[in-house]
């Protein structure tokens, strides 16, 4: 199926500022949905624009939906400013008013974003619109993927706790003060005797592989480590959590 | 021979008329029935401030002891309404102030409220007792301190998530030294600390209050001892759940918590760290709603949370999950559609959900309709747009379908997704008593439209965005519009042309056009970014900002901008 993907030039000249780049790879993983696209074609034509694709076949990625930051050569209309809806200073641009979270919340997690704690769960890159930058425009967007890393959040999850936690990698500097502070952290208020238990920690790199502690050297892992999973070695059953 | 009831006996029963929608219909009955009626209204309900002129509101219902209304629309909480627009509470305030200084009780939402309307409610009403802001912003905590201080007989002050300039948190010292007659306080949305001994000493002489709200900048330390002055709380939101207690601080905790033996609501909870959920067992039993926006509920609690929440929780009413911000790389995502189908499985008696999750599928849908079928207000939020049923890859139409076919008393529906015309079909066939909808990204053609406009017998607010109708359904559903309080559609195909026609079928109603950006010229066929449609019988509105535009009645004229400045 050949999808004409250029920009056209429709009644609706606003489509520029609405334009966001819609990964069709992500919708097209079977025949059902493809016949539904075609009658999005002709929406997307006017409503949308499209990245050029450069691939024939489809193969499903996640993709983070966004408003498209990218070139549009025609940009330079009446039309284009500093809108309220096109914040060019975010790398991967969000639309606005989506997901649909009230700016008191995304004040908050915006908050939460920048604090920097060793047992800080929540620190995770959150791709919520900043509103304030672009509605008001004197807050400049604290999208942190445009800033250097000050702090870079992993996901720790222990083998039989529900729960998994994050933690600041940059705040440790070798392997033996991050295994000591996660056991610390996940035994804080388990039934667990520390004795009797042992930890086996395993990380999990950008290329997917699992390696253990000290098969890097400790300044690579903690640039490219992206999960770390501890398995317990515990005799006794936890009955504190009902999970 | 005179036939009427004396007004008395009318007076007498109309008495026993409490909901506003029956009071609308009695007085439409005869002349002396819209009399007695006007005269016997004590709650005054503005759903939309333009609607209708303040002066007439007060004219009309001289016993009015309590007012709400409502300003921006919905999406207004999600920056699709730009600074300014509108929504000011002064004209009301004024005109109460001037006719009704027995009026006890303001309720605002999505409103413009200045210092000055707090310190005229202040000044004006001497009985005043309840202020309820929701949403609201332009006011600063010296307003507050103003109420406090002030209104003698307070019994409800709550800011809900409003936008406040905070100040700092002395206004809670404002309070009158003696004791108090607040019910329920709620500062959630300050940002600065209130002193501690104030809270306390605050506590200690309100001894009728039932409901508190906290900030974030209260700390769980001192939880414990505001709550030893508080066991009678219905509804408890509190401060941060983050720092670390020693066990003997948890141990006061704990029992302090277990005292609350009414408690039936619980929000707040920022920064919940795990290992505290232990503590909340003990008030889960009773609660009716559960508030885990702060709680971040994806960052921490899987599915497996939800489920003990749905084994714990067996009164529970009402949930909200938010998400901490979904991260899509993520490929294990651990919170799913099967908490919420946990969650209507174990509460029986669930009927208001919001919910964020990634993706969804048909099936969990279906299930949850059957699980739950008292639904009062489903609010799904499928993060991704055009989401499809992750396992099937088809639209989630059957899965809304069976939402709507089972669940006969929604009133609120927020649906996300991949959809197509055929979901809407569905909601326009069998959701009859629905009043409030949300769509965003959804649909494929102006059947979308139509088919809302011409089924959904109950509708009275519709907002849309990003949606691939146009002209067509607008303008023969355009009846319809006048039965409704309003119709929001932002990014959709809607031509100017449509809007000039439509203004001029509808006398009675109000066609906006928000439009930063506006065009030099309008062809009837250029596009409309944005556009508010609401019935009003106080014609346009004199406050409109630069970005706003009126479309006026006569051909002629496109659109007219009538302000005062």
């Amino acid at each position: 199926m050949e999808l004409d993907l250029d920009l056209s030039l429709s009644p609706h000249t606003n489509s520029s500022k609405f334009g966001f780049c819609f990964d069709l790879n992500k919708h097209c993983a079977t025949e059902g949905v493809v016949s539904c696209l075609n009658t999005k074609q002709t929406r997307f034509d006017s409503m949308f624009w499209l990245e050029n694709m450069e691939e024939d076949c489809y193969v499903p990625k996640p993709c983070s939906f966004s408003l498209n930051g990218q070139p549009d050569e025609e940009d330079e209309g009446p039309l284009e400013s500093d809108s309220t809806i096109v914040d060019d200073e975010e790398e991967d641009g969000e639309v606005v008013g989506w997901p649909p979270i009230k700016s008191c919340m995304t004040k908050y997690h915006n908050y939460r974003r920048s604090r920097n704690h060793p047992y800080h769960h929540h620190g995770r890159r959150i791709n919520i619109p900043n509103p304030t930058a672009t509605i008001i425009g004197l807050r400049p967007s604290s999208s942190s993927t445009s800033s250097p890393r000050s702090s870079m959040y992993v996901k720790v999850k222990m083998d039989g706790v529900a729960i998994a936690r994050k933690v600041d990698i940059k705040l440790f500097n070798s392997y033996e003060s991050l295994t000591k502070s996660l056991i610390t952290m996940f035994t804080q208020y388990q039934d667990c005797d520390r004795e009797d238990t042992s930890y086996k920690f395993t990380f999990q790199g950008k290329e997917g592989d699992w390696l253990l502690p000290g098969d890097v050297p400790w300044k690579i892992f903690a640039e490219s480590v992206h999960r770390i999973s501890i398995i317990r070695d515990c005799p006794c059953a936890y009955t504190r959590l009902l999970f | 021979m005179d036939r009427r009831f004396p007004f008395k006996v009318l007076e007498h029963i109309f008495s026993f008329v409490d909901s506003n929608e029956d009071r609308n219909s009695v007085s439409l009955v005869c002349k002396s029935w819209f009399e007695t009626e006007r005269r016997t209204r004590k709650r005054v309900f503005v759903g939309n401030c333009y609607a209708v002129s303040p002066l007439k509101v007060a004219r009309r219902f001289p016993k009015m002891r309590s007012l709400t209304l409502k300003g921006k629309p919905h999406f207004a909480d999600y920056n699709l309404v730009p600074d300014g627009w509108g929504g000011y509470a002064w004209p009301w305030i004024e005109a109460m102030a001037a006719r009704r200084p027995f009026l006890e009780e303001i309720r605002l939402k999505r409103m413009v409220v200045t210092d000055e309307c707090l310190e005229k409610i202040a000044a004006s009403f001497r009985d005043f007792k309840t202020l309820v802001l929701t949403s609201c912003e332009g006011f600063s905590t010296d307003g507050i301190a103003a109420i406090a201080s002030t209104c003698r007989k307070l019994r409800d002050l709550e800011l809900r998530e409003c936008i406040v300039d905070d100040l700092g948190g002395d206004w809670l010292s404002y309070f009158p030294e003696t004791s108090t007659s607040l019910v329920s306080i709620d500062f959630s949305c300050l940002d600065s600390e209130v002193k501690l001994s104030d809270l306390e000493r605050l506590l200690s002489r309100s001894p009728n209050l039932k409901s508190l709200k906290l900030n974030r900048s209260v700390t769980l330390d001192v939880l414990e001892s505001l709550l030893r002055r508080a066991p009678q709380l219905v509804e408890l939101g509190t401060g941060s759940f983050s720092d670390e207690l020693d066990p003997e601080e948890i141990a006061k905790l704990t029992k302090a918590l277990s005292e609350l033996k009414q408690l039936k609501s619980l929000s707040g909870l920022w920064d919940l760290l795990p290992e505290y959920i232990p503590l909340l067992y003990s008030l889960c039993p009773r609660l009716t709603s559960l508030n885990l926006s702060y709680a971040t509920v994806m960052d921490l609690i899987e599915d497996k949370g939800l489920k003990t929440v749905a084994l714990c929780c067996k009164e529970l009413r009402e949930l909200r999950v938010f998400p901490s911000g979904a991260d899509l790389d993520e490929t294990d995502v651990t919170l799913t559609e099967q908490g919420l189908v946990s969650v209507s499985e174990g509460c029986p008696k669930l009927e208001s959900v919001l919910y964020f999750c990634v993706q969804f599928t048909n099936a969990a849908l279906v299930s949850i309709a059957k699980n739950r079928p008292n639904f009062r207000c489903f609010r799904l939020c499928v993060m991704e747009p055009f989401a499809p049923d992750y396992r099937t890859q088809q639209p989630l139409d059957e899965g809304f379908k069976a939402i709507v076919e089972r669940c006969k008393d929604l009133r609120r529906l927020s649906v996300s997704g991949l959809l197509t015309d055929k979901a809407f079909e569905y909601i326009g066939v069998h959701a009859k008593k629905l009043r409030m909808l949300s769509i965003a990204f959804a649909g494929d053609s102006d059947l979308m439209l139509h088919h809302l406009l011409s089924g959904c017998q109950s509708l009275k607010k519709l907002e849309i965005r990003d949606c691939p109708f146009g002209d067509t359904a607008l303008l023969e559903n355009a009846a319809k519009l006048e039965t409704m309080r309003s119709l929001w559609m932002s990014s959709c195909f809607v031509s100017f042309g449509a809007c000039k026609q439509l203004s001029q079928k509808m006398p009675r109603l109000n066609v906006e056009v928000i439009d930063e950006h506006p065009p030099k010229t309008r062809p009837d066929s250029s596009p409309v970014e944005r556009i508010y449609i609401y019935r009003t019988v106080a014609g346009p509105r004199l406050d409109t900002p630069e970005f706003v535009w009126t479309i006026h009645k006569s051909p002629e004229v496109g659109v007219s901008r009538l302000s005062i400045r």
